[in-house]
């Protein structure tokens, strides 16, 4: 099972613990949390990321993301390296976090293939037309999802 | 002893921004001589040392400080020429006796600078004129009401000052103590100094002064020599019988 | 006559021996910083790490196809001392001394050894602007940029209201406006912490507010490093003068001194050191009460020796609660909270020591 960490915040240094409901889209998607300790949403430091060595990092945040690509600390982090960063969709609710919503059932398949490979060929937004169709009635466009959907 | 006086004042009013408090004062002090200004409880004595000091504005009149009026004086200038002993001083922190006499060589020079081996010379010899140098690195906290005043006054001597301004210097010392800081009041006149201090002690008056001023509800209403306690004139002063106050003067009448 | 605190001739002549004391404390924490932390250091691998010198993160380890294991990790035992621990112990440092100082100051200006860094609201209003920065989703900078804004508003508030008030004693309209605006801002937190998203926006706010170095980065110490040093010069060079405001304002102006004019220089000093600190390591409390206080104990009220007594306990202190805080735990504790479990009992036993005068 690989170790996956969820980043939060602008600096990416905030992420949820084993057993916080901000994390738990990462057991549900057959990965393991790579924060470790008790309790739900933690500050941390980039030491605890070289010490953890996730394999896969994900995040909401696109600040965050931007971070990722021009510092050269958290490029030389192995899951960067092996280009196994990856940003979620976020609209038009977070689909993993922020907040932990019924999206995730959405979300989760998105991360299950992410890290687990699986179809190449799946057509997201497609997906998530249909399923904003079923439980909310309302299909948002193609083009209002394709932004989010771009990473 | 020198034709200008050091300290001058002329028609002046005192007072708060709201209240005037006394007027046409005037009165001059010279090297070498005490000045002792009597006067009950609220007749503007801390009002008028504050104002002569320029810590408060003048309501009217003028001032002078050897021969030039007050205003054309700088903060720091002026503190080389007067020293002032409060009333009652607070006493935050625990500085040792030469800290406090160190204090008074702060404006003389640069803002930046740490004391000189001649602003620690001159401190220890304050502390020595005064008696008090085998108290120099004790606690101010912890030595008697005595020693402090002194230590104060050493500040003051520091200073390099020519006039020394003291709001009843005697008034929380018990009577060695008292008399002590009287008998180092006449010393420094001895060595030149201008000496105004204000006292509800008629007696220490006698003692000490060269001249004498009655200030009752901001007027001065009479000014002379040691002549002028005399307990008609005392009882006139306090608002108070005469006979009591005879009474009260023939206790310590020698 | 018996003493509650050190006799003043022992003082002074100890004063090299306290000074020499104090920075091998220093050394002592900046080594024991050095091995602690969640990476498993040893002192060996940290002192080989100091020796290598900084290089380049990971671009020793791209170009060479098959490179070997031991290069790859002694670049991260690199990166781990050069960019992570070396510059949390600077900051640590810088933070302990800027707040310590403003503590020691602002104890000297309102004549009273219990008074905080945050009797002026900067730690209120420094917390008011990080909060709506961080409300309004702007990015990290941006927060530290309104969070020392904040912090020197309000000062400006409690300054300018307490110039305009001519009844009272000038440091009690200080006082009295700083706690108004204090509260003003404080509950401008509130409101903020209210209105922000409960899943995302809040949990940065609430941990903002608690304080802490994890996050330090090179840019946070360059930026800040000039204002704390610039704000410390004037502090430093009047070191001696400051001792007058311990005075009444009256007797303080009788030996000299503008009062006034040396108070506005103070508290701005003061203030700069304080938003700067508070801009990169969030609030963090009790250092600027009780280290002054501590370092008067050892070193005497006298500013010019408190002074670098102050700096230097102050710079330990913080950097040994930070060693802590990243070591003790899983993951990272706040900072404000450790200061503060170590700070208010400490608080509490000075005040009951403090039978007469410090």
């Amino acid at each position: 099972m690989p170790s996956l960490y969820l980043a939060r915040g602008s600096d990416g240094l905030e992420t949820p613990l084993p057993g916080s409901i901000n994390g738990e889209c990462i057991p549900a998607a057959c990965a393991r949390n790579a924060a470790r300790g008790p309790g739900g949403l933690a500050r941390v430091s980039r030491e605890h990321l070289l010490d953890w060595a996730p394999d896969a990092i994900v995040t909401q945040y696109a600040e965050f993301a931007a971070l990722v690509a021009r510092d050269p600390f958290w490029q030389s982090l192995p899951a960067v390296r092996a280009g196994r960063f990856h940003l979620a969709p976020d609209s038009p609710f977070g689909w993993l976090d922020g907040p932990p919503s019924i999206s995730r059932l959405l979300g989760v398949r998105w991360l299950h293939q992410r890290l687990h490979g699986g179809n190449e060929n799946i057509d997201w937004i497609e997906q998530a037309r249909d399923f904003h169709q079923l439980f909310y009635g309302h299909a948002p466009s193609r083009e209002q999802l394709a932004s989010s959907l771009s990473a | 002893m020198s034709t200008t006086p050091l300290l001058a004042a002329h028609a002046l009013a005192i007072g708060h921004p709201r209240r005037t408090v006394g007027e046409s004062i005037n009165l001059q002090l010279a090297g070498g001589e005490v000045l002792c200004l009597l006067g009950p409880n609220g007749s503007g004595k801390t009002t008028l040392f504050r104002t002569l000091l320029g810590l408060l504005p003048a309501r009217d009149g003028q001032i002078e400080v050897a021969g030039q009026p007050l205003a054309r004086w700088s903060r720091s200038q002026l503190a080389s020429k007067l020293a002032y002993v409060p009333q009652n001083p607070a006493l935050p922190f625990a500085f040792s006796l030469e800290e406090v006499v160190l204090m008074g060589r702060i404006a003389h020079g640069s803002p930046f600078r740490q004391p000189s081996r001649q602003d620690r010379a001159l401190a220890a010899e304050a502390l020595h004129s005064l008696g008090i140098a085998h108290l120099a690195e004790r606690a101010c906290t912890e030595v008697s009401g005595g020693e402090r005043q002194l230590a104060l006054i050493a500040r003051a001597l520091a200073q390099q000052a020519e006039v020394l301004i003291l709001d009843e210097p005697t008034s929380s010392l018990d009577f060695g103590n008292q008399l002590r800081v009287l008998d180092c009041l006449s010393s420094l006149r001895a060595r030149g100094l201008a000496i105004l201090l204000s006292t509800h002690q008629p007696e220490h008056a006698l003692r000490i002064a060269d001249r004498i001023l009655f200030l009752k509800q901001g007027q001065l209403i009479a000014s002379g020599g040691r002549e002028l306690i005399t307990p008609a004139a005392l009882a006139r002063l306090y608002d108070s019988d005469e006979a009591l106050i005879a009474a009260g003067l023939g206790m310590h009448m020698r | 006559m018996p003493s509650s605190t050190l006799p003043t001739t022992t003082r002074s002549s100890l004063q090299p021996v306290l000074l020499l004391g104090l920075v091998l404390l220093l050394l002592l924490a900046v080594g024991g910083s050095l091995i602690s932390g969640a990476y498993p250091l040893s002192a060996h691998q940290a002192w080989q790490a100091l020796l290598a010198g900084p290089t380049s993160v990971g671009t020793s380890v791209d170009t060479s196809v098959g490179s070997s294991l031991s290069n790859a990790a002694g670049s991260e035992l690199s990166t781990v001392v050069w960019q992570l621990r070396l510059p949390r112990i600077a900051a640590a440092l810088l933070v302990g001394m800027a707040l310590a100082t403003a503590g020691a100051t602002y104890q000297a200006m309102f004549r009273n050894p219990l008074v905080s860094p945050d009797i002026l609201g900067v730690a209120a209003g420094a917390g008011l602007g990080a909060s709506f920065a961080i409300l309004a989703g702007l990015p990290l900078v941006m927060v530290q940029f309104a969070a020392f804004g904040g912090g020197l508003l309000a000062v400006s508030c409690v300054v300018l209201v307490a110039t305009r008030v001519r009844h009272h004693d000038p440091i009690l309209a200080m006082v009295l406006a700083g706690v108004a605006i204090g509260t003003l801002f404080a509950a401008g937190i509130s409101l903020v912490k209210v209105l922000a998203d409960p899943s995302v926006q809040l949990p940065s706010i609430t941990f903002w507010l608690l304080g802490g170095l994890h996050a330090i980065t090179l840019t946070d110490l360059a930026l800040v490093s000039p204002l704390l040093f610039g704000a410390l010069l004037p502090i430093w060079l009047l070191r001696w003068r400051i001792n007058a405001l311990s005075l009444s304002d009256d007797e303080a102006a009788s030996i000299g001194v503008d009062v006034r004019r040396l108070r506005l220089i103070l508290i701005a000093c003061a203030t700069l050191m304080t938003a700067s600190a508070v801009a990169i390591a969030g609030i963090i409390g009790w250092i600027g009460l009780v280290i002054p206080h501590a370092a008067r104990l050892l070193a005497g009220a006298e500013f010019s020796r408190l002074l670098p007594a102050t700096l230097l306990l102050g710079g330990s202190f913080l950097l040994i609660a930070d060693s802590f805080a990243r070591s003790v735990a899983a993951i990272e504790l706040p900072l404000g909270i450790l200061t503060a479990f170590v700070g208010a009992p400490a608080f509490l036993l000075l005040l009951a020591r403090q039978g007469r005068s410090a």
